[in-house]
């Protein structure tokens, strides 16, 4: 039987006709229709973990729209009153596992659990606190980036960006269900793994589980950054600031997306 | 009735005859009990456990419904594996309950957040005897229920708080706050 090289189907009320391999949620876009995603990012594969994006299908459970195939004549409802229910209380589990304060909230203002709450409008959260006493930890090993567990969604979009752009695979996940956390390499410290350190990866995340030291800067302070070199171990397995990777080449390391862009530029 | 033939049906419990029978398809839960010699010191039939972990426990009075995929289905439960738990007058229900979602809460791999997050706040607001907040503990675990059966990605976090649930509905009594 020969595959089918686009669907029509109904979203929202709204007839969308949509190629081949098309997912519910690219679909709904193409009509105007923002589901919530935290996990999603159109730079890379979904992977459909933190469930935001879930829609009515007609199924017996609910379709994460990410990583869904449209599908001829299929029906999707992405707001219904018990799509909405079930977002708020994904909200609020998330949301009562967190520290009080949310840094990235605070430097860059584009934390997107708290954006999602304030459009949910949530309040107090029902739930037990896990986040007081902060018994996630974190991780300062880095002198350039500190890891927050606590903070951290387990969205997943760290681990996809250090596979899938980078192609540096450090990042993974360690420990299972509720004790779940990210790792570097076998759960090195993160200054002690093979992470170089790249913007790029953090810069992706949707709230804040890693952030750059010295976060009181101002948030507009783009292009002007740290200069730090990447640390290579010695003999004795710590970091050497003076000897960089080539053996003396030091390479600098930019703050901010200087760095990001100007890799792959002719000349760089 | 929609199946014939027989059925195996393992049942671990508070009874003398355990392991594994067969039966003839359409036996009730009763007769599975009698078959095994009743419960152990003579005890009444308090619930059972049609299936394994992730089945709805029942109480004794529906012990008559037939070991069948719809029958069971029908009155709340499921067949699951048949694996029959029987419990005698005595048990404290809301502890067997929040057994099964510690279990699953163990065995949850971590990868989506309603049945991470969840599984450990059922089992959190349970063990502390309450939501904490003054709210109705019934209604948040209600609605915490449906999102793990609605949302989670695989059918560890969809059954993980049904046990608990059923023990809510049908054994509303002990899982009172001051309930001893």
């Amino acid at each position: 039987m020969r595959r089918r090289q686009t669907s029509t189907l109904t979203i929202d009320g709204q007839s969308v006709h949509v190629a081949a391999g098309t997912t519910i949620w690219e679909a709904a876009r193409q009509v105007g229709i923002d589901i919530p995603v935290l996990c999603h990012s159109t730079r890379m594969r979904p992977v459909g973990v933190c469930r935001m994006c879930v829609v009515d299908t007609g199924a017996r459970t609910l379709a994460a729209s990410c990583v869904r195939e449209c599908e001829n004549d299929m029906t999707v409802q992405t707001a219904t009153a018990e799509v909405i229910e079930h977002r708020r209380t994904l909200t609020e589990l998330l949301l009562c596992e967190q520290p009080d304060e949310s840094a990235r909230e605070a430097s860059t203002g584009d934390d997107e659990l708290l954006a999602l709450a304030r459009a949910l409008g949530i309040g107090e959260v029902p739930f037990p606190d896990g986040g007081a006493g902060h018994p996630r930890g974190g991780d300062d090993s880095s002198p350039v980036i500190a890891v927050d567990h606590q903070a951290c969604i387990l969205c997943d979009r760290c681990v996809r960006a250090c596979d899938e752009l980078q192609h540096n695979d450090v990042i993974t996940r360690t420990g299972k269900g509720y004790a779940t956390r990210i790792a570097f390499d076998l759960d090195a410290p993160m200054g002690a793994s093979s992470c170089v350190l790249l913007r790029r990866v953090h810069g992706r995340l949707p709230h804040r589980g890693a952030d750059q030291q010295g976060r009181n800067r101002p948030a507009g302070d783009g292009g002007r950054g740290i200069m730090k070199t990447l640390p290579v171990r010695d003999t004795d397995g710590r970091p050497d600031p003076d000897i960089g990777p080539r053996g003396g080449l030091h390479l600098p390391l930019l703050r901010g997306r200087l760095r990001a862009d100007l890799r792959g530029r002719p000349g760089r | 009735m929609s199946t014939r033939g027989s059925s195996t049906s393992a049942s671990p419990g508070t009874w003398p005859g355990r392991g594994s029978t067969c039966i003839p398809w359409g036996s009730s839960v009763a007769e599975v009990l009698e078959r095994a010699g009743g419960m152990a010191d003579g005890r009444a039939l308090k619930a059972f456990s049609p299936g394994g972990a992730s089945t709805n426990f029942l109480p004794g009075r529906l012990a008559d419904t037939p070991v069948d995929f719809d029958a069971l289905a029908e009155v709340g439960s499921a067949m699951g594996t048949a694996a029959l738990v029987f419990i005698g007058e005595g048990r404290d229900m809301l502890d067997l309950g929040l057994s099964q979602t510690r279990f699953f809460r163990n065995e949850s791999c971590g990868k989506c957040v309603p049945c991470r997050i969840g599984s450990e706040k059922a089992v959190a607001i349970v063990e502390q005897g309450g939501t904490g907040h003054g709210g109705d503990t019934r209604a948040l675990l209600q609605r915490l229920d449906r999102t793990l059966a609605k949302t989670s990605i695989c059918g560890l976090g969809q059954v993980a708080l049904g046990p608990l649930m059923s023990v809510f509905r049908h054994f509303p009594e002990e899982t009172e706050a001051d309930h001893e």
